[in-house]
């Protein structure tokens, strides 16, 4: 059985394989509360396409989250560039937002 | 000389997207002087823009009521909420908006946005005939993914426009922005892409899910902290009713649960609910660790968007006040304590149904590149495993705040809650999802939480729902 999905722009796929790093460290590696709200309602927002994207390969090691996030955000911005439809770059914009918003609380 | 092209209007409706996105994905600086007249003249521009397309692709349509029973058709509502955003003032000539250098880079931005969606209005108008389908995908559908999709960022951006004019003395302005209806728009907007790019045809998908069993209650609307609980419950109320949802919808309202949870936790410990802060805080951080977790699972289904709208309900109320400091009441957050089993109970029952049934997919286990359904013989999927932790700990949690009735300090509700006022000192709800620009390190007066202004089209939080079970 073949599922159709559509192929996943470079730097979203970058961006959410950034965060999917960040997740998988822990409080140790500054993944508090907080951070993981944001990283998830970013991720939940780089997600939610239909087609979905084919399966990401899982993350071979842990990000700490400030190296993770400004990572992602780096991706977010050449994805918002790059954008070749209004739904990816919009999606980079709102994925980017949840994570400044992570800023403005600290 | 030929006239504008398909090609035109793609080109600035384009422009105009990445642009909104940067505003959204820029770091947060106060917006004044001309830089504003670009942000208003911009969203006003991209909104009659989006209102024109709307029309032209989906026409007026019949008379949507004002209620989120309309989320069945999301796409009506989308244009019926247009109708209703605001055309900021801007007295500024365009031309003069153009050349007058900006002071930020946000305000370069909405330059163009101004200047783009105009163009993009222009060409619209006067193409001979419909853009040309892109992808295969019909033009009706590509034009209401692309206005659903620009709405989302206005209505994700308006809020700190009209921080903006607030703080430049442009009240009105910021009052009519704000009473706009922006939560409604962003989940309606978002509803309404996933119906339109739902409706696509994947014809290899597999176990179309039944026919949705539409539930009796509408989504509630968050105004003040004492909708909290309601919302919750209501929120539990959908899931039970819901025939199909995405996990990455699930994943969203677990989120949304986490952040009620963690918001109720510091209140009831101050408040002397040491027993009920310490279940609850194990339950979030259940919560939390199944958020964390790789998801994995995605379905080729919109499924039933109301949970979604509810959570985000939800998640708007705690990041509007965390902005405006508001203290929970800790008989709200005892309420809160007895509502987020509810949710983990019914997430969890909903994930083991979806899975079991095989209506989510996961990668597949021969090639990791390609997704399978769900169901027997396949390894369970972490998000289910947490769930089933979480879900297994609410069963624990409802008994202690079902044991444990009596005053602060006891871990028992107080007969007398109603009267506990919050202390001074007491912990604020912690910023889920805060604006740029909104401190969260607001003296620490406790403050009334601020009446929100009625949106129209979610339903009111009518009838409570009944107590925990």
């Amino acid at each position: 059985m073949t599922i159709l999905t559509q192929p996943e722009p470079l730097h979203l796929g970058r961006a959410a394989a950034a965060l999917e790093a960040v997740l998988t460290s822990g409080p140790d590696m500054g993944l508090d509360a907080a951070t993981t709200l944001a990283v998830v309602g970013a991720l939940a927002t780089l997600d939610d396409v239909h087609p979905p994207y084919p399966p990401r390969p899982e993350p071979t090691h842990p990000l700490p989250a400030d190296e993770g996030i400004p990572l992602a955000l780096d991706e977010l911005a050449h994805a918002i560039t790059h954008a070749d439809t209004v739904e990816h770059a919009i999606i980079a914009g709102l994925a980017a937002r949840e994570l400044r918003h992570l800023d403005a609380r600290r | 000389m030929s006239g504008p092209t398909a090609s035109d209007y793609r080109q600035e409706l384009d422009n105009l997207a990445r642009h909104l996105a940067a505003i959204a994905a820029a770091p947060h600086e106060p917006l004044t002087g001309m830089d504003l007249d670009a942000a208003t003249a911009g969203f006003t521009a991209t909104v009659q823009l989006l209102r024109k397309v709307h029309f032209d692709v989906v026409g007026s349509g019949p008379g949507i009521p004002l209620t989120l029973s309309s989320l069945d058709r999301p796409v009506p509502l989308l244009g019926r909420l247009l109708r209703d955003l605001p055309d900021l003032d801007h007295d500024v000539a365009p031309t003069d908006l153009q050349i007058t250098p900006a002071q930020t880079a946000t305000g370069a931005h909405w330059r163009v946005v101004a200047r783009s969606a105009t163009l993009a209005a222009h060409y619209w108008t006067t193409l001979p005939q419909p853009p040309t389908p892109v992808a295969n995908a019909p033009a009706t559908t590509v034009e209401v993914v692309a206005v659903a999709t620009l709405t989302q960022a206005l209505a994700a951006l308006a809020p700190a426009l009209a921080d903006h004019l607030k703080a430049a003395g442009r009240l009105w302005e910021a009052a009519r922005l704000r009473t706009a209806n922006l939560t409604a728009l962003r989940v309606v907007a978002e509803c309404a892409r996933h119906a339109v790019t739902a409706d696509q045809d994947l014809t290899e998908a597999p176990n179309p899910p039944p026919p949705r069993r539409h539930p009796p209650h509408p989504v509630l609307v968050m105004r003040r902290a004492e909708d909290l609980a309601p919302g919750l419950h209501r929120l539990a109320a959908l899931i039970e009713t819901s025939a199909h949802l995405s996990p990455h919808h699930i994943r969203l309202i677990v989120r949304a649960t986490a952040a009620a949870a963690l918001a109720a936790v510091p209140v009831l410990a101050a408040a002397g609910h040491d027993l009920q802060a310490a279940a609850l805080g194990e339950q979030a951080d259940l919560l939390l660790a199944t958020v964390r977790g790789p998801v994995r699972l995605t379905t080729t289904y919109r499924g039933d968007v109301r949970p979604l709208a509810q959570a985000q309900q939800i998640n708007l109320y705690l990041a509007s006040a965390a902005r405006a400091g508001t203290v929970l009441p800790p008989e709200t957050a005892l309420a809160i304590a007895a509502s987020v089993p509810l949710v983990t109970t019914a997430a969890a029952a909903l994930t083991q149904r979806m899975i079991s049934t095989a209506a989510w997919l996961q990668p597949s286990e021969a090639a990791q590149v390609t997704w399978e359904p769900t169901g027997q013989g396949r390894h369970v999927p972490a998000l289910l495993e947490h769930l089933t932790a979480a879900a297994a700990r609410a069963a624990q949690s409802t008994s202690v705040n079902a044991l444990h009735l009596g005053p602060p300090g006891t871990g028992r509700v107080s007969s007398r809650s109603h009267l506990h006022r919050p202390a001074a000192t007491a912990p604020r709800i912690a910023a889920t999802d805060a604006e740029p620009g909104h401190s969260t390190s607001v003296p620490a007066r406790a403050r009334p939480t601020r009446p929100q202004p009625a949106p129209p089209v979610l339903a009111p939080p009518g009838p409570r729902p009944g107590p925990p079970r």
